[in-house]
This record gives structure tokens, sequence and C-alpha cells, in this order.
């Protein structure tokens, strides 16, 4: 009889334990996004962090920046970004203008920037890479072109076809076997000279040769989706984050044979051919004294967290390795306290 | 018909006469400063001074603001010994701005048009300007109040020029005249400092032309110490001193089932009472969950007590008599665990799931 009883008990608090079982597991079910990739740390708070950081340069990275500030003013609620997003070319001279903290680019600065900067503060800028990205190259979802060899891109943006084996592209009929494409001009479009983008698709895509007249250029990213989702006759290519249902990212590759599309592991291994670092510059040396702002800052920016604002922007994590290497740049000597901090209203 | 015809010719002429009259009686508008064939640089800072109201259905937030917007046109510079600005205010101020050239930084996510409520000008020797007016606007928003009363806020305001283009023109970030006033007061937020992000977007229906915009973040946390007090703590209240019935395990089962209801249908009138306080939206809130939750597992005392009730009917004491003494101990931890599994879930942004759920 008691076992009976007691086996009636014992049941119910079976019972009792499956729901709450239940309501937990659902609740670690719907944990996270795509945290696959991201193995870094979760970014640790320390007290006395405030201020104002400023940031200037890459549009490419405006959107993965405001994710970064949002996320690291959501820790520290006193502290808040400036951050003005006219072109990678702008952070090199706005760093050496002293007026900002940290430089965005979407490429590395150049010898002359790198001298610029070492003649006014002194010391070599710090470049930390933050971020994978690949640049694409699209057309609308309607084209039918699936693989672009580099010599074939060289052959439809550039006029100096520095590229081995390229020639003048200006049909869809040299890129499509279809012989309903055989006459129909390409509408091309690009980024403006301002842009680190125009800059790494000249070296890389155009084998440092020149732009062609004639190519509508765009000043974001954005923009360059937007247009060609609507023309189904056009190409571009813009940073492979900002690929929307409109456009397809074509296969790019040195030959037909060895084409790859832009996604992560073919980033990661260099196998897909326009895939450049983003990065940052501090205009403190971590080494020399930087701020504590600054410093936290840029290590929230190599933490888990800071990694998996990078995937939310649609760019390409760092890999660990690379991270732990630039985690150390900014661990290097010591910070400058701030004495008196600004309390919130 | 040949005089028709002379007729419609003759108002067309003379339409269209009037038309050229009218263009020619339009005020001719001064030109951007144009040096160096550079856009004129206008640095914009924003303020908060006043949150009036927040309208949670519609989203909007009505505000009172002050913007400073700061440039320099040659055109206005002027002789002086001493350096002393020109300083206009109020109606002054707009007969001047009426001739000379000035931004027009228009709010894209504005509800409503701005009213101006005082306006100062400044124009230095050099040719500097500073340009500050009080607005008070409607700014529609997106809160998403999943977290409420626990929730912070993202007040968005972006400010874009609709007159100029980016090559006559561009705004970037004062911090100098950013932020929250000193003047801010508010019951039911604390503001933390803005975020300020510039750059260009491209203007609608053209193919490369763009134009300067400044997009301001402000912080905005719920200040949650009224919704802790006057509703969650009072609501958990009642419903886990409901709980008390397995303690009195002498009384019978109507009186028993009875307590329990009592306990939860004060929980529902109490609730009708605080929803004016709640923000009607169209998904659960974490009040919302605490509240439901609330209501879920007195339905589950209930059912309990039912069981024991049956138990002791059935002959089966020792199962009562345990079932009681169980649930006096299980039946608090269970509703407390179930909250604070709720709080950890909703609070933290990690946990994708309320998403899901709405």
């Amino acid at each position: 009889m008691i076992k009976a009883e007691n086996k009636i008990v014992v049941s119910g608090i079976h019972i009792l334990i499956l729901l709450c079982g239940i309501v937990v597991s659902i609740a670690a079910a719907g944990c996270g996004s795509d945290n696959s990739t991201i193995t870094g740390e979760k970014y640790h708070k320390v007290n006395g962090v405030y201020g104002t950081i400023k940031i200037s340069g890459s549009t490419t990275m405006s959107n993965l920046v405001s994710l970064w500030c949002n996320g690291f003013s959501d820790i520290y609620h006193n502290t808040n970004c400036m951050v003005e997003s006219f072109g990678s070319r702008n952070a090199p001279q706005d760093l050496v203008a002293g007026g900002i903290d940290i430089g965005t680019m979407s490429e590395p600065m150049s010898a002359k920037d790198i001298q610029d900067f070492k003649n006014a503060y002194g010391y070599e800028p710090e470049g930390i890479k933050v971020a994978i990205d690949m640049i694409a190259v699209l057309v609308n979802v309607e084209n039918p072109v699936g693989c672009i060899t580099i010599d074939e891109l060289d052959g439809v943006y550039s006029n100096t076809y520095s590229c081995e084996g390229s020639a003048d592209i200006t049909t869809w009929g040299d890129l499509i076997q279809d012989g309903t494409w055989k006459n129909i001009p390409i509408k091309i479009y690009g980024r403006t000279p301002a842009s680190g983008t125009y800059d790494v698709f000249r070296k890389t895509a155009l084998c440092n040769g020149g732009y062609k007249d004639g190519i509508t250029e765009l000043a974001s990213s954005k923009d360059i989706v937007d247009f060609v989702s609507k023309d189904v006759y056009s190409i571009g290519y813009t940073g492979a984050g900002y690929l929307t249902s409109g456009v397809k990212a074509v296969n790019v590759g040195k030959t037909k044979n060895d084409c790859y599309p832009p996604k992560s592991e073919f980033a990661i291994s260099k196998q897909y051919p326009f895939t450049r670092d983003l990065y940052i510059y501090p205009r403190e040396n971590p080494s020399k004294g930087m701020k504590k702002l600054t410093r936290e800052f840029l290590k929230y920016i190599l933490s888990k967290d800071g990694q998996e604002a990078v995937l939310d922007a649609g760019f390409t994590a760092t890999p660990s390795g690379i991270i732990n290497e630039e985690k150390k740049k900014v661990s290097e000597g010591s910070a400058n306290e701030p004495l008196n901090p600004k309390t919130a209203l | 018909m040949r005089r028709f015809q002379f007729i419609t010719l003759l108002i067309l002429l003379v339409y269209s006469a009037g038309s050229y009259s009218a263009a020619q009686n339009l005020p001719d508008v001064v030109p951007p400063p144009s040096g160096n064939n550079q856009p004129v640089d206008v640095k914009v800072g924003l303020y908060l001074i006043h949150i009036v109201k927040i309208d949670q259905p519609n989203q909007i937030l009505s505000g009172l603001f002050e913007i400073t917007m700061l440039w320099k046109d040659d055109r206005l510079s002027f002789q002086s010994t001493d350096g002393t600005p020109k300083n206009y205010s109020g109606a002054d101020a707009d007969k001047i701005l009426a001739t000379i050239w000035a931004p027009d930084p228009e709010i894209v996510n504005q509800a409503s048009k701005p009213s101006i409520q005082k306006n100062n000008l400044t124009i230095f020797p050099d040719g500097s300007v500073i340009h500050r007016y009080i607005f008070s606007a409607d700014i529609l928003t997106e809160f998403d109040y999943t977290r409420f009363p626990f929730d912070d806020q993202e007040l968005r305001v972006e400010i874009q020029s609709f007159t100029y283009n980016s090559d006559q023109l561009v705004f970037t970030a004062s911090e100098q005249y950013t932020g929250i006033s000193k003047l801010f007061r508010s019951d039911d937020w604390l503001a933390y400092p803005a975020s300020v992000f510039a750059g260009f977007e491209r203007a609608f229906g053209y193919e490369t032309q763009n134009r300067s915009y400044m997009l301001y973040e402000i912080k905005l946390e719920r200040r949650s110490e009224f919704y802790v007090w006057q509703i969650i703590l009072p609501f958990c209240f009642f419903i886990l001193i409901s709980t008390c019935v397995f303690w009195i395990h002498w009384v019978s089962i109507d009186r028993r089932v009875a307590i329990i209801a009592t306990f939860m249908l004060t929980s529902v009138a109490y609730n009708f009472l605080v929803l004016k306080y709640l923000p009607s939206v169209p998904y659960k809130t974490m009040l919302n969950a605490i509240i439901t939750a609330g209501y879920f597992v007195s339905g589950i005392y209930i059912v309990a007590t039912i069981t024991f009730e049956l138990f002791k009917e059935a002959g089966r004491l020792r199962a009562w008599e345990l079932g009681n003494i169980i649930t006096r101990f299980l039946a608090p931890i269970f509703m407390i665990a179930i909250w604070l599994l709720i709080y950890y879930i909703f609070i933290n942004k990690e946990l994708q799931i309320i998403y899901l759920v709405k």
C-alpha cells in the first residue's frame, strides 16, 4: 500500500521535474545565434570606463562599428561613440589631425599614411585585424552567370587590362554562353574612390590596373546592392555582408575550374580571391599609454561578444589564432586611469 | 471651332505669362558658401532636454530638443575691433536667416512637423555662424518592450538635409553640443550619453546623388522601481501566499480551493487595475509572462489540492499526507523558480526564445 502511495508521489515529482526540464530545454534550445565559429572569451567588465570614443573611416564597416558601439555602451552606460563613416581614405588623415581615437579601414594603411602618422606621433600606427571581409561580385538574382574569372572581371571593369589574358568585355555575351544575352551591354556599378573597397578591388581584380570610364560610382555598399537588384543586366562589387535576396554572389576564381563562392570557409583558407582583412588603427600606441576607454573598446572588439557582432554584420570572424595575436597588441603597456568618472544624468 | 481654338490659345498664353511672372517673383535662394569647391562642413549637435511623453502603442516619443549648427560663411565676415559677434534672437534671428544661407536639417523620423520654441543666431567677425534653436518634436521610435519593465531603449533621431546633396553640404558631429541636457528630468527614464553616427545616404530617385545624414542614438533606461514595488511584488505576494493552504491540511477541499481561487481572483482584479501602466503591445512582455505564469501555477495548485483530496477519499492517507508536506515547500519554490527562469530568459539578450514566441 505504502509502496503504491510512494509510487504515486514520486511520479508526481517526476512530472514536476519533467516540466522543469522541458522549460529549461526550450530555453537552452533558443540560446544564441550561430556561435559555432567564435571560440574566444566573453568580454569582462572592468571599473572606471566612461567617455566618448571618436571613430572615423570605412563605410563598409559602418554597420559593424554601430553594433560594437551599441554592445559596448550596453556594458558601459556612460560611454558613447561619435562615428563618421565617409570612407577608409579619411581615417589616416583624421588620425594624424588628432580628432579621433580610432580609424577604421577596409585595407591596410599605405606606406605614405604610415609615414605621415609616424611624423605626427613619433611611433608607427598599430593596425589591428578585427574581421575578414570578402568583396563579392554580384549580379541580379535572375542573371544566369555562375562563375567569373579574374581576367574576365579585369575586362569588364578595367581599361588597362593588367591581368594576364584579359580583354575588353562590354556585353554579357562575353560571359554567358546563352545566346539571348549575346548583345546585351553590361551595366557596371562600382564604389567611389574614397572607399577602401574601390582600392582593394582595383588591386586584386584589376591587377593594380585602372578603372574604365562609364562605371557608375556609388557611395555605399547598400546602394550597389540596391541598383543591381533592380537591373537584370548589371554587375557590381561590394562587401559580402551586404547581400540581399535580390542579388546573388558570383563564384570567382583564377580559372573556371577553381571558382569559389564568397563563404567564410573559403575566406579563411584564402581560396576565394577577394578576401581582405578589416582593420582598426588606434591613435594612441597601446604600449605607450592608451586611454582605458580605448583599450577596453579594443578588447571588447576582440572578445567573443565583439566577434559575434562581426558575424551579425555579415562579415567573417577573425580566426582565433590571429585574435590572440591582436589581443597581445592591445594588452601591452600601461593604461592611463581616469580620475573623475562622469555619472549618468 | 476656330474661335474656340483662338480662345484656348489665348488662355494658355495668359496662363503661361502668369506662371513666368510668378516664377520671376520667387525669392532668390542664397547658394551655400563654396570654399575650394568643397562641401560646407556643418557641425551639428543635438541635446535632449525633456521627454514629454511616450505613446507606446503608436511608438511615438514627444520630446524637447536643442539643435546647434556651426558653419562658416566668408560672405558674412565683418570688421570688428574687439571681435564681438553679432547676436540675434527670436524674430530678429528669423529675419537674418531669411537673408543668409543656412543649412536645412530635417528630422527623417519625425511624426509631425517640429515646433520651434526659441531661436538664436550668432555671427562672428570671421564669418563663423552658430545657429541654435529649441524645438519640440514627435519622434517615431522602434522601442521593444519585450523586457518591460526592465527594458532599456534607444531613441534614434536621424537628421538629413533634403535641399543640399553631399557635394554641397556635409554634416559632422559636434561633441560639444551633443548629449543630454542638464535640465533633463524624467521620473520614468534614465538617459545616457548619446552616440552619433554620420555618413552618406543615397538620395531617393537619384543614381549617384547622396545626402549627408546624422543619426543620434540616446540610450534610455527605464526606472523599474515603480513597477517592482507597485505591481510585481504585490502580485507575487498574492500568488505565494495562496500556497499557505498546503499548511492547513485539516480544512475541507472546498475551502482550500476557495482560498487559492480567491487569491487568484484578487490577482486578476489587481492585474486589471494596473493594466493602464502596462504597454499596449501585441506581444508578451516580461511582466505579462510573470503574471501569466502566476495564474498558470495557481491553476496547478488547485489541481494538486483536488488530487490530494482524491487520495484521501480513496483511503490513501499516506499519499495525501506526503503530497501535502512536499507541496508546502515545493509549491512556493516551484513558483519562484518559474519567475526566476522567466526573468533570466527575458533579460539575457543571447536567449532568442522570446523572439520566437513573439
